[in-house]
């Protein structure tokens, strides 16, 4: 698996470029996502995606809660437990 | 009849049956009633009174219904607040209609804590309020008496209170109960938030009959697994949000390979359902009843139609229906006149669910409440719906004064003009925000979006910002909204076939 610090550059890229309009720099790994409406429930989805398509991790249900997808850092923190998990 | 008599009746007759069921855990009837005598006798003991506004600013749970039902035993007024605004906004409301007391955790008061402007609020966290003691105060109100306040976005940047009366609330909640023939045995899903009038059934449709309402947490209301998770465990008997919620259900969950035999009426309002969604779900669903309910809030439900046939080469939506909860409607043209069939005219509304009036403004009165919606009358003498008069839009259900946001967008120091659309139906429909700037680098969509959330409901904050030299205008100086929004069909378009 990847290093955290390399995930949150990814999903950095990502949200700057996909999700914003590519205008849009200095998002960090403490940027609220879901209080600023970068990530809202459309959002969600193709995030999602983009998850099991670069790391390979397919977020369980009943991991989808607003804590995990609060910001780039806890979403890293996500991809890394679930990777860990999906490997036992 | 109040509205906080169907709790304590339902209490009274079916005691065990379940009342609430929220994602902790399920609450009886008795235990509902418990819980509201509680926090009435708290309210009451930091001095709320008759008539008094009471704010309650939390997440959706058995205990901030019971809060509800609280404030009513006092013949106080509550005003459900959008857990998702930020404090600047509920600040705005909190001072609009002059809420002296707030229901709250203690985590959100302390976002408030700093304000100058809220120095005098006072706090009831519900946590401790349930060490009170059981109180039997029930004060009854007449039935024209305020009982809750819903605050929708308002055109010039302030959100406007709309009144709703006892009798408001439970004509519809009476037609409602008794148009789907529900029992105590039904078991009302619960999707919309409670400042949301699409709440007001799923909850006192259920209190009226002795009913379960089963809470769907914020959290998950646009996470179509999750959703048909709860379809599945939770098992509601009726289910009632608006379109997009099902749309996405479906499209990205799967919906329609999962069994859900307790289902038996399905209700959606707030938006025009794309009838090709429709369509799926009516034919897989036979022996489920589909109602299309219509209505402002500010008027509560006024009309439905019942689905019983869908053509498969229909296109437009299902009609908006006609009058219920005891009102009368008409389209109205220009010239005052009503509509004949075939004919356009603005949608108007008479009766019983008509509100007081919004909160700080002339009483409504008798007046017929006009709508802003353009309606045409069918031959079989449904209405359909076809627009807004005004910029009124609606994203996902959730109304919005394109004018609200413009005023905060104007607050930027960098904007000195700004026109926002909207596009895309359903589940897709996106905020569009055209700005001209002082500067020369305008602010990029994260500054934006951070600039919106200070000042909006989530909701409310835009999708796309598009900067212009200059805004078109048309020749009489208004902004060229037609200009825009071809200008934004193009560049979508541009977008799908570089993809």
């Amino acid at each position: 698996m990847l290093h955290r610090d390399e995930i949150i550059k990814r999903l950095q890229i990502y949200v700057e470029q996909q999700v914003l309009d590519g205008r849009s720099h200095g998002v960090d790994e403490d940027t609220p996502l879901l209080e600023w409406g970068i990530i809202n429930s459309m959002e969600m989805v193709r995030l999602l995606a983009f998850l099991r398509e670069q790391f390979q991790v397919d977020i369980p249900p009943d991991k989808m809660v607003a804590a995990h997808f609060a910001n780039l850092a806890s979403i890293a923190d996500l991809v890394l437990k679930t990777a860990s998990e999906q490997r036992v | 009849m109040n509205l906080h008599h169907l709790l304590l009746e339902s209490a009274r007759k079916w005691p065990d049956n379940i009342a609430v069921q929220d994602a902790q855990k399920s609450y009886s009837y008795r235990e509902m009633d418990t819980l509201a005598g509680q926090l009435a006798s708290a309210l009451a003991a930091r001095g709320v009174h008759p008539g008094d506004r009471v704010g309650i600013w939390l997440e959706k749970s058995a205990l901030t219904l019971a809060m509800m039902q609280g404030a009513l035993r006092l013949h106080a007024v509550y005003v459900p607040l959008d857990p998702l605004s930020p404090p600047a906004r509920i600040e705005a409301i909190i001072r609009d209609c002059g809420i002296r007391m707030l229901c709250t955790s203690p985590q959100r008061a302390e976002l408030l804590s700093s304000r100058k402007e809220l120095a005098e609020l006072r706090y009831l966290f519900p946590e401790e309020a349930m060490a009170a003691e059981r109180a039997l105060i029930a004060i009854p109100a007449a039935d024209d008496d305020l009982a809750y306040i819903l605050y929708t976005s308002g055109s010039t940047g302030t959100p406007k209170g709309v009144c709703i009366s006892h009798r408001n609330a439970l004509s519809f909640v009476n037609w409602a109960i008794e148009e789907l023939r529900a029992t105590s045995a039904d078991r009302f899903s619960n999707h919309a938030p409670f400042h949301f009038d699409l709440s007001v059934l799923d909850i006192y449709g259920a209190f009226a009959v002795g009913a379960a309402v089963l809470l769907i947490p914020e959290g998950i209301s646009y996470m179509p697994v999750q959703l048909i998770e709860f379809l599945q465990t939770a098992k509601p008997t009726i289910w009632y949000s608006v379109p997009s919620v099902l749309t996405l259900m479906l499209e990205q969950g799967n919906l329609l390979e999962h069994e859900l035999p307790a289902l038996r009426v399905l209700l959606f309002a707030g938006e025009p359902f794309p009838i090709k969604h429709l369509r799926r779900l009516y034919q897989h669903w036979p022996g489920v009843r589909f109602l299309n309910l219509y209505g402002p809030t500010e008027t509560n439900v006024c009309t439905f139609y019942e689905v019983t046939h869908i053509a498969d080469d229909e296109t437009a939506p299902v009609p908006i229906g006609r009058a219920c909860s005891g009102d009368q409607v008409w389209g109205q043209k220009e010239d005052g006149t009503p509509i004949q069939p075939g004919e356009t005219g603005e949608l108007m509304v008479s009766g019983p669910t008509v509100m007081l009036g919004y909160w700080g403004k002339e009483p409504h009165g008798k007046r017929p409440y006009p709508t802003g919606d353009l309606v045409t009358l069918e031959p079989d003498g449904n209405y359909r719906y076809l627009g807004r008069r005004d910029h009124m839009v609606k994203v996902r259900g959730y109304r919005i004064e394109i004018g609200d946001i413009e005023a905060a967008l104007l607050a930027h120091p960098a904007i000195s003009a700004t026109a926002v659309l909207t596009y895309g139906e359903g589940i897709s429909a996106r905020l569009a925000a055209f700005i001209s700037c002082n500067e020369s680098e305008p602010p990029s969509l994260l500054e934006l979006k951070k600039h919106c959330a200070q000042r909006l409901p989530r909701y409310m904050i835009i999708d796309e910002v598009h900067p212009l030299p200059s805004l078109p205008f048309t020749r009489n100086g208004k902004i060229d909204r037609l200009a825009l929004k071809t200008m934004l069909t193009q560049r979508s378009e541009d977008h799908v076939t570089q993809r």
